[in-house]
């Protein structure tokens, strides 16, 4: 039976995706679509969806598995946005000639730089020569039904494409509607299970990808675009199959008071609710308009658009992205129906809108005014003057005013970090501690998103920086280090920071890369042991036992395998210096901080420091127990503090006794579904290790820890 | 050209992030060593040593409660942030 329910975009797309039923779902977490994953990963342990849930260390991976998995037979099914979209790219453009119906939900969001979490379409619109359909839902409804939709079409041997369901960032994803969730059973009837026949990677059915003879390679887009073709009518199709069967009916385009109207409105995703009022208030103020929203943007809807335009006089075409560099400046809806429109024998004046950028709202009023300028323009076949900006002001200046009390600072105050953060302790005395002389870049992550404030734009942090994409963190250190040498700042200390998750999965292949180099940079990763900025997802270096978002309790207890050890990985690099510190032991860690600015103005190679730094909000304590589940982390032996100097190993500090793990594992809600005899086993693993120590058998060293305190 | 850069130099007027605390922390003078103890594990290092002592800036104090776990001496006390008439 149907139920009906008020959630968000997020929970409906997971629904969606659930009574699909994939069997394969590789993911990883960004704002704002990391929602849909975690309710998946949760529907998994609950019981209530049966899938392989692979929570990969990058979006290039998580693409790779989706078309592995998809190569070997699977359903499978992604969730992602703007950066996460673009860093799966190469994948991404893998997916088309090799015909795999993967469905992937989209919560759009501005693709960088300027940084913005906040919606529009320049994410998906980079994909569009991709070979993926994309179909843009105006709400949540519409996301679940189009979901289900999508493998259908998908699937269809007559298409075989990938598939994109979009729906906008925050506006949709992150709102509460009224959502009808149709029952599995009618759903099962409707969408088949996938049994595909094309492409198969199973020794019992032998068939393999080669790489094609150069002219077929233009045979194979040829048939890549004729399916894209064949998914006009499918959407079609699959979309008044669906009415039939659940009551809603869906196309390519929808119209809305449009039929012979003299002016229309086009609009895509979810701006359309609003837009819709406007065009009611229009008419009842006797203007001749309608609207006609885009759902399918890939295949383009061209001949409906062409149907729809013949009569009509004025178009106002509104573009939540814009591309740059084309002639008449504008956005990617303008572009493509500009043309679409091209073989009409009388063509309407079409005036486009730069609109909602980065989640801007826009009102009714916006709309009326945006129709009513569009239809006062003469038809014209030039496009120049067409295009219009709605948010094109001009930055205030900034007032900047001193404090006198933090004048000799670093880190100043007003951080908005959450109260009691390790990481904020820890940057601002290795800051402190480095001086002036000293250039920054980091990513994505708690200490990037912290440390610069909103409006009005503030540095909070006396040095200068940038942010960049989270798998750089390594190889834009490396670039600004190599450029301020050849300015001949040599002198200038260069400092990469990140998280855990920036170093240990999405940022390794740029740190191994800089260590191996020899790269003189300062290499500073604070280690929270999760995603604690996207919302607590599991990364690498979250250990065993530990709860996360995708990693919940259910038939599992949290994290079932071990945290990857990168400080150790990093010293079998043969960088002149590896360290790991703790927030609790701040002398420690200051003197490690000095050893590794002396390293890198020596120019010598990399320094790589690892900093333990508890965060009350991903690992559920008392925000006035950060310093002391530090401390107890040593205490027990779980961290263990050490540097290795020119391959030479040396322990920073050895408890005298050490105290029980469950000290520390007990104050942590992250660590309740730890069972009495798995804290044993955890035991045992840390008391080894201290047998273990001094290590000689450290392939790399010389002396792994043989010089005790 | 504009880029959104800001220029340094200063320590510049920022979030009061004062306004977040649920609880406030109390200094009982008496107690106070000065081993500055909690000037070093303030997150926000916002507890300045003053020849008086240490001295806390509320405008910034998001009352987490590190200090007052971390006092060796028990001269930081938590308490409920009273919300002004
Ligand atoms: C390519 C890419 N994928 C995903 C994200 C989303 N993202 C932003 S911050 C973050 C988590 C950062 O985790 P970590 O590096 O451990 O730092 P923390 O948040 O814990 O401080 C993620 C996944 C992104 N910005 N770019
Ligand atoms: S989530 Fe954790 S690491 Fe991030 S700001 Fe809050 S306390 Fe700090
Ligand atoms: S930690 Fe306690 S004793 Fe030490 S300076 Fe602070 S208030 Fe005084
Ligand atoms: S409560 Fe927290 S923020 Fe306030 S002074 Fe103490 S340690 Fe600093």
């Amino acid at each position: 039976m149907t139920k009906e329910d008020v959630i968000s975009g997020n929970l409906a797309a997971a629904h969606g995706a659930r009574l699909s039923r994939p069997e394969v779902i590789a993911a990883y977490p960004i704002t704002p679509s990391t929602g849909i994953v975690e309710y998946l990963a949760d529907f998994i342990e609950k019981g209530r969806l049966t899938a392989d849930y692979i929570p990969v260390e990058s979006e290039h991976s998580a693409m790779g598995a989706c078309i592995g998995a998809s190569m070997s037979g699977a359903r499978v099914f992604t969730a992602t946005a703007s950066q996460g979209l673009a860093y799966m790219h190469e994948f991404v453009y893998h997916a088309h000639g090799y015909h795999l119906p993967i469905v992937m939900a989209i919560a759009n969001r501005t693709l960088s730089t300027p940084w913005a979490t906040t919606c529009d379409h320049s994410d998906t619109m980079a994909e569009n020569t991709s070979g993926w359909i994309q179909l843009y839902a105006e709400n949540a409804q519409e996301v679940l039904d189009t979901i289900i939709q999508a493998y259908k079409v998908a699937e269809d041997t007559k298409v075989l494409l990938p598939t994109m369901v979009c729906m906008d960032g925050f506006l949709i994803s992150h709102t509460a509607e009224r959502v009808k969730i149709p029952d599995a059973e009618t759903v099962d009837r409707f969408l088949p299970p996938y049994d595909p026949k094309h492409f198969i990677l199973d020794p019992d059915n032998r068939m393999s990808a080669l790489v094609p003879p150069r002219p077929w390679v233009a045979a194979f887009e040829h048939q890549t675009d004729d399916c894209m073709n064949n998914a006009k009518s499918l959407i079609k199709e699959v979309g008044s199959e669906f009415d039939k069967v659940f009551g809603r009916s869906y196309g390519l385009t929808e119209c809305y008071r449009a039929d012979d109207a003299e002016n229309l409105l086009i609009t895509m995703g979810s701006m359309t609710g609003t837009a819709k009022v406007a065009i009611d208030e229009l008419r009842a103020d006797g203007m001749d308009v309608g609207l006609i929203r885009i759902r399918s943007f890939r295949p383009f809807p061209n001949e409906e658009l062409m149907e729809h335009c013949r009569n009509t006089k004025a178009v106002a075409v509104v573009d939540r992205d814009v591309i740059h560099g084309i002639g008449g400046r504008g956005g990617a809806i303008f572009t493509e129906l500009k043309s679409s429109l091209y073989a009409l024998d009388r063509r309407p004046s079409i005036t486009n809108f730069i609109a909602g950028l980065a989640g801007r709202e826009i009102p009714v009023t916006d709309f009326k005014s945006m129709m009513k300028k569009a239809a006062s323009k003469k038809p014209t076949t030039g496009t120049d003057d067409a295009v219009e900006w709605l948010d094109a002001f001009q930055v205030a200046p900034l007032n900047l005013t001193p404090r006198e009390k933090y004048a000799e600072r670093i880190v100043g105050p007003g951080i908005r970090a959450c109260a009691g953060c390790g990481m904020l302790l820890a940057v601002r005395h290795a800051f402190q501690t480095l001086g002036t002389d000293t250039v920054f870049t980091f990513v994505p992550g708690c200490a990037a998103v912290t440390m610069q404030s909103a409006l009005p734009l503030q540095p909070l942090v006396k040095l200068p920086f940038a942010e960049v994409v989270f798998a750089g963190t390594a190889s834009a250190a490396t670039g600004i280090r190599a450029g301020l040498k050849a300015k001949g700042k040599h002198h200038v200390k260069v400092v990469g920071l990140a998280g855990d998750g920036g170093t240990v999965d999405i940022g390794f292949q740029a740190l191994s890369a800089a260590a191996e180099r020899g790269e003189s940079i300062i290499y500073f990763c604070y280690e929270n042991e999760a995603y604690m900025n996207t919302g607590i997802q599991k990364s690498g270096s979250t250990p065993f036992g530990a709860w996360t978002t995708t990693t919940p309790f259910g038939a599992r207890k949290g994290r079932r395998t071990y945290k990857k050890d990168l400080p150790a990985l990093m010293a079998m690099h043969k960088i002149p210096y590896v360290a790991t510190a703790s927030i609790a032991y701040i002398p420690d860690l200051t003197r490690k901080v000095q050893k590794a600015a002396k390293v890198v103005s020596e120019d010598r190679g990399l320094a790589y420091l690892h900093v333990h730094a508890p965060c009350p909000t991903g690992w559920r304590f008392p925000t006035s127990k950060t310093v002391k589940i530090a401390r107890l982390a040593v205490e027990t032996g779980l961290w263990v503090l050490y540097e290795v100097e020119d391959g030479v190993a040396k322990l920073s500090l050895k408890p005298k006794k050490r105290r029980p793990l469950t000290e520390y594992l007990k104050l942590q809600g992250r660590f309740k579904g730890l069972t009495d005899a798995e804290i044993q086993a955890l035991q045992k693993e840390v008391d080894a290790k201290w047998k273990s120590l001094p290590l000689t058998s450290f392939p790399p060293f010389r002396d792994f820890f043989t010089s005790e305190l | 050209m504009k880029l959104p850069l800001v220029p340094h130099g200063v320590t510049v007027q920022c979030a009061e992030t004062g306004s977040w605390r649920t609880f406030k922390p109390l200094q009982k003078k008496e107690l106070c060593t000065k081993c500055g103890l909690c000037v070093t594990f303030c997150p926000d290092g916002v507890i300045h040593m003053t020849k008086q002592g240490i001295e806390i800036d509320y405008q910034f104090c998001k009352g987490c409660g590190v200090c007052a776990e971390e006092c060796p001496a028990k001269a930081i006390e938590m308490e409920l942030e009273q919300v002004e008439e």
